[in-house]
């Protein structure tokens, strides 16, 4: 870790040399990552890496340019300004660039945003904690496969109007595929936590090898409609394109996104509302990658979408209030929501089931994609357990299936929502999750 | 005398705590990298990027530790950075101990000879000493021309280049320096009218072509002269019909092959997939290793192979993360399964040879199996003769979205486009086409590939795999191809 001191001794360093340009950004940072890959009942890539990064967007008569160092070497921040100010002026206007947000500096109190405990359990622990997983499986003649995870962070900001934020992390998380010895049956867990307590990762293993017994002589049936249950680790897949490709402003105002017009329609089931929460117990994000704070935001109410998410630049550009989702410069994708968290129901996995007259019940989806842009039709494949309902009871595993649905179909048809919710891994960001039954669902192959 | 890369190479060599594993290697890498993205008549993005570093890869007592970490400016050895070695020789060397006291079964190596050579790859032009005005001012020319009408809402030009300089130095004894140097560039318009987005990019999607050459590539794609009907072909699909839902004989133009070979055939023949190693992640494969020279898995027109001494392949290069050599190896001949993508692990384990394909993305990564430049070799047919010898049939091309199950088996692939054949002539536009099948059916349902002149080989740059991810630049050499009665519909 890298004291908060020296970052901004390095900021302020930066911006002194920087006077030739009318603004500056630095995007400092570290990570200290340990994962203990597991597979086939074996510590197979255990490996810890340390890594740097330093941004920085040098803004001059309204042409930006971003210069990126894997270090904070003095020598080559030095020679990196100095080819800033060659290269800026190759760079054509953009009349759309205001500003650099001005923030006032948070105080993030390191207790909430950091386990200094969990940051320091050695790696030979957490080889120790992994094979706990195997133990588990290999009693009951499975295999598997996994991961455990620690990463340790921290990330400052400042700009030369002034804006400096800091904040450390720590985030654990742990996942497996457990298989049978013929890899025809296989289940799937996943945990997140600040600390090996949370992870639960006896839990979370049996858990994926319960799934796994279950998946055994899994039986073809048709493509069609069905209803299905998806539980978080099958969700989680899906919820990042609406992150990436919904509330987008960019994409919102270029008319490529579904939800063009759409805003304050009741498009969507009444039991889907989806918030932004940022200030979340678990990986909390106080500042944006511009250092705009971050705050909560209702981007579904109950089944109505109600608000985009901006960055300085398309809020200057489309006169709208930005609210903290910039990514970090050069940013070709837009601002988007990495802190997602669906609203509980009052509904219980057992009582999903119950209520199922034929249907399947999913555990996890995989390699999904875009079909179409602007309908956000996707598709993708079930994976590591997926089950036949008849009559409100789990009948027998099924092959794996494709879907090929669309988001707006896919929301619209929300008809339970569990009491219960998990956080989840998803594209660049966390979710917390609960298992959703949704009535209609296309799989096509 | 010794470069400061062998010095800092030896001092991590020759480690006390290394001493005591039985086999250790290590990287000392440096990438450099610029990407310039255009929109709308503006730079949107300009990012110049360094990093260096170095990654430690460790055997002890058969069991592996790796630890990698960042260099603030060069690989001279001081005082900080002899401390900075012994600290990540550590690291490497306790991770492995650590699982050696749990795992049962020790990793075996496939014995190799060390060796000691320098390679650099060809960049007639180098695109690091290309002037910025130059770059900006085409790329800025190439988005202009794509804005053909009013529909066009969205234009973007793409380039990029890396330039990797690494070493890879064992305790066996080899020292292999290598410089790799890609390039890229491409066009991309957006037509939005009537509630319709359509896109079409030039001459791939996902920011165009990338090849292991200099400029001389950004100049021969000639994306100025493309442009407008890149814009035009956007224009066409919005007031096109959907594509048809049947089955259909489809010509697969070479861009879209090219990810068709990477998903269904590249992915499913690396041995570690094989063997279950990425079943937590990126999945495993339908095959078996009792499938080689067994399984009939095309056609006889189909033949493939992995080679990394392709001139100008994405995946092109001399040595991989290993030492081994680049080589040309059959993959399946006549429709036969032949061979694997192996390391040296996976061959001493299971009676194989490695093929030179282990490869990390940078120095902060531990190796794993990848492709190189997995082909479809050429066939025989001119394109407008199969085109003539097609009466009733789709012609697909250029990538939208690509889908494929954890075994490699079940596949869904759009494109920006379909065209009609109907009667050996290419008719109407389509829109919205997407087809699906089975890996090992659709590949035997392959009657006729085209000839070498219309045969190209493709960049992938951003293949995922391995946990945390890495991305790894592959290549695949293709000509279009056709594929009997294969399920499309529009997906839309």
């Amino acid at each position: 870790m890298v004291p908060e001191a020296k970052f901004k001794k390095i900021s302020q360093s930066i911006f002194q040399q920087s006077g030739f340009f009318d603004q500056v950004e630095v995007l400092l940072g570290t990570s200290d990552q340990t994962t203990i890959r597991f597979a086939q009942n074996h510590i197979y890539q255990p490996l810890t890496v340390t890594s740097a990064w330093l941004k920085i967007r040098f803004i001059k008569d309204k042409r930006i340019l971003v210069l990126n160092l894997g270090s904070f070497s003095s020598k080559q921040i030095k020679k990196t300004i100095t080819t800033a100010k060659r290269l800026i002026a190759f760079q054509e206007k953009d009349k759309n660039f205001v500003s650099l947000p001005k923030s006032k500096t948070i105080k993030v109190s390191p207790e909430k945003a950091f386990n200094l405990k969990a940051s320091k359990i050695k790696e030979e622990r957490l080889v120790k904690l992994a094979w706990q997983a195997i133990e588990l499986t290999q009693k009951k003649r499975l295999i598997a496969s996994g991961k455990l995870e620690k990463t340790v962070s921290q990330l400052a900001i400042g700009n030369s109007l002034g804006t400096w934020q800091y904040q450390p992390s720590c985030l654990l998380s742990f996942s497996t595929v457990i298989q049978d010895g013929h890899g025809n049956a296989s289940g799937y867990g996943q945990s997140l936590g600040q600390n090996i307590k949370d992870l639960n990762i006896k839990k979370t293993t049996l858990e994926a090898i319960k799934t796994t017994l279950n998946s055994k002589r899994a039986q073809k049936i048709d493509p069609g409609e069905y209803e299905v249950i998806l539980m978080p680790g099958a969700f989680q897949e899906i919820l990042p394109f609406f992150s990436w490709l919904g509330p987008n402003a960019r994409i919102y105002h270029e008319e490529v996104s579904f939800l063009k017009g759409q805003i304050g329609k009741k498009i969507f089931s009444p039991k889907l509302t989806i918030t932004d929460q940022p200030l979340n117990p678990l990986a909390p994000s106080y500042f944006d990658y511009e250092g705009y704070p971050k705050t909560k935001l209702t981007l579904v109410k109950q089944g109505v979408p109600t608000h985009l998410v901006y960055d300085s630049y398309y809020s200057h550009k489309y006169k709208q209030k930005n609210t903290g989702h910039g990514l970090p410069a050069p940013n070709t994708e837009g601002p988007v929501p990495l802190h997602l968290i669906i609203k509980t129901g009052n509904s219980s996995l057992e009582k999903m089931i119950a209520s199922t007259k034929k249907g399947l019940l999913i555990n996890r989806l995989w390699y999904i994609r875009v079909v179409h842009y602007k309908n956000l039709v996707l598709t993708g494949m079930t994976r590591d357990g997926t089950f036949l309902i008849e009559n409100g009871k789990i009948k027998h595993a099924i092959q794996n299936l494709r879907f090929t649905d669309s988001i707006p179909r896919i929301f619209k048809h929300i008809t339970e929502v569990e009491d219960k919710a998990y956080w989840q891994d998803a594209m660049g960001g966390i979710a917390k999750i609960p298992a959703l039954k949704i009535s209609k669902f296309k799989f096509t192959s | 005398m010794k470069t400061d890369r062998q010095l800092f190479a030896d001092q991590i060599l020759n480690n006390l705590q290394l001493k005591k594993a039985s086999y250790a290697d290590v990287r000392l890498e440096e990438l450099t990298s610029k990407n310039i993205a255009t929109k709308d008549g503006i730079i949107e993005a300009y990012s110049l990027s360094s990093s260096l570093g170095f990654g430690v890869r460790v055997l002890v007592n058969g069991s592996w530790g790796f630890a990698a970490s960042f260099l603030e400016d060069d690989f001279s050895l001081n005082s900080k950075s002899k401390k900075l070695i012994e600290k990540i020789c550590k690291k490497a060397y306790d991770l492995a101990y650590a699982s050696s006291l749990f795992n049962k079964t020790k990793t075996k190596l496939y014995p190799l000879k060390p060796i000691k050579d320098t390679y650099i790859s060809e960049a007639v032009i180098d695109p690091f000493t290309v002037k910025d005005d130059k770059i900006i001012s085409l790329l800025l020319q190439a988005d202009k021309n794509l804005r053909v009408n009013k529909k066009i809402k969205i234009s973007q030009a793409f380039f990029g280049t890396h330039k990797l300089e690494k070493t890879f130095a064992s305790t066996q004894g080899a020292l292999i320096n290598q410089t790799i140097v890609f390039t890229g560039a491409g066009t991309e318009a957006t037509a939005v009218d009537k509630g319709e987005v359509q896109n079409r990019s030039y001459p791939n999607s996902f920011r165009g072509q990338f090849r292991t050459q200099g400029w001389e590539m950004v100049e021969k794609l000639d994306l100025l002269n493309h442009a407008p009907l890149v814009g035009e072909e956007a224009c066409k699909l919005i007031e096109a019909e959907n594509c048809p839902e049947g089955e259909f004989d489809l010509i697969i133009d070479g861009n879209q092959l090219a990810l068709q070979v990477h998903e269904s055939i590249g992915h499913a023949v690396e041995f570690d997939r094989i063997l279950g190693l990425e079943a937590s992640f990126a999945g495993t494969s339908f095959l078996d290793l009792k499938d080689l020279n067994t399984l009939k898995y095309g056609s006889d027109k189909v033949n493939i192979t992995a080679d990394a001494t392709l001139k100008g392949g994405l995946g092109s290069f001399a040595y991989d993360d290993e030492g081994v050599p680049a080589k040309r190896q059959e993959i399946i001949t006549n429709g036969l399964l032949k061979g694997f993508l192996t390391s040296r692990q996976t061959a001493a384990e299971h009676n194989l040879e490695p093929t030179g394909a282990m490869r990390a993305e940078s120095w902060q990564n531990i190796p794993l199996i990848r492709m190189t430049n997995i082909n479809l070799e050429p066939g025989n047919w001119n394109l407008n003769d199969l085109i003539k010898d097609t009466k009733k049939g789709l012609f697909l091309s250029t990538n939208r979205s690509w889908s494929i199950d954890d075994k490699r088996v079940n596949f869904q692939f759009g494109t920006e486009m379909a065209r009609e054949i109907k009667n050996g002539k290419l008719g109407k536009y389509y829109k919205n086409p997407v087809y699906s099948g089975t890996t090992v059916n659709f590949w035997q349902s392959c009657d006729a590939v085209c000839n070498a002149s219309h045969w190209q080989i493709w960049g992938t740059p951003n293949c995922g795999k391995g946990e945390p991810v890495q991305t790894m630049h592959v290549g695949h050499g293709t000509a279009p191809a056709r594929f009997l009665k294969v399920k499309v519909f529009a997906g839309k």
